[in-house]
């Protein structure tokens, strides 16, 4: 059980920067808005602050750019936009993620 | 009840940013900021503490959310124990006679950057790393001077007792030449990741 909850963690921990790169892919978006939506996802995020490091970490990598703007109600927000490099990076992580998730459903409904 | 809401969370926050101590000030003060206006964003100003502390729970442990700041764990890269368990192997027993080239094994042996495979490799070459053209090589050097007769006429030297020009010089090709290129591969493999 301990192992599971481990290789979970670690999957989700991997796929989640993907995830916030998809949320990205149409439209630029501010941190309280990613974390909401990736949070109403049941299974997807275990507590919703650790998300913030997460869009820090890709600033740094290069895969999202910050802008801050007005906002109507209360102090500025800082908006995240995905950058050219950020779109390579989603781009070969669906491709492997898509053979990755058949292999392993494949493999999964032999032993079911 | 405001005084309630505000004192949550100023607490909540004031965990967060001691929690973060161990960060780089820059992304600690981002971390902080990013949460609060989270919570700005999050709640009302009329919330209730219902409301403050579901949004607290949601948010999750401080601790967590610097354990996921804090950088990845690198995998363990090449290091002095790597390099020490090659040089040991490899000449190690010149210093150290045999008990050299042992301690290059137990390196070689207890290093997690090597796969079993490429322990065995850097045993089974190795009978003593450089150590047997070190011997042959000045085996050789005392065979020669002694197969050379020095007499009143002059030195001659019996050419058929002393080692062949083949020996002389393939010999040590074929003793340096595995131990050099097994060194190598094992010093790659143990930079590459795992």
């Amino acid at each position: 059980v301990v192992l599971t909850g481990e290789v979970l963690s670690q999957l989700r921990r991997g796929a989640l920067e993907y995830c916030v790169l998809a949320l990205l892919a149409d439209a630029e978006r501010y941190g309280f808005e990613i974390v909401r939506t990736l949070g109403s996802i049941d299974g997807m995020v275990t507590g919703e602050g650790t998300l913030y490091p997460l869009l820090s970490r890709l600033k740094k990598d290069g895969f999202v750019s910050t802008t801050w703007r007005d906002s109507d109600s209360g102090p500025p927000r800082k908006y995240y936009a995905i950058t050219a490099e950020g779109r390579r990076a989603l781009a070969d992580f669906t491709t492997e993620w898509l053979r990755f998730r058949d292999a392993v459903d494949t493999i999964l409904r032999g032993a079911a | 009840m405001k005084t309630m809401t505000h004192r949550l969370t100023d607490d909540y926050l004031r965990r967060l940013d001691r929690a973060a101590g161990a960060l780089p000030r820059q992304d600690r003060r981002e971390l902080v900021a990013d949460i609060r206006s989270h919570l700005d964003a999050l709640l009302a100003p009329d919330a209730t503490e219902a409301d403050v502390r579901n949004a607290l729970e949601g948010l999750g442990d401080p601790d967590d959310i610097v354990r996921a700041a804090k950088p990845e764990p690198k995998p363990r890269t090449r290091g002095a124990h790597e390099i020490f368990a090659i040089l040991f192997i490899l000449v190690g027993s010149i210093f150290l006679p045999i008990f050299g080239w042992i301690i290059g094994v137990g390196l070689l042996l207890s290093s997690p950057r090597w796969s079993a495979g490429q322990k065995l490799l850097g045993v089974l070459v190795w009978p003593g790393g450089l150590f047997p053209l070190f011997l042959v090589y000045s085996g050789m050097v005392l065979s020669t001077s002694t197969s050379c007769v020095t007499s009143s006429a002059g030195t001659t030297c019996d050419g058929d007792s002393g080692p062949s020009a083949w020996l002389q010089v393939g010999l040590p090709v074929v003793l340096v030449l595995p131990p050099i290129l097994v060194a190598a591969y094992l010093f790659r493999a143990a930079g590459r990741e795992r």
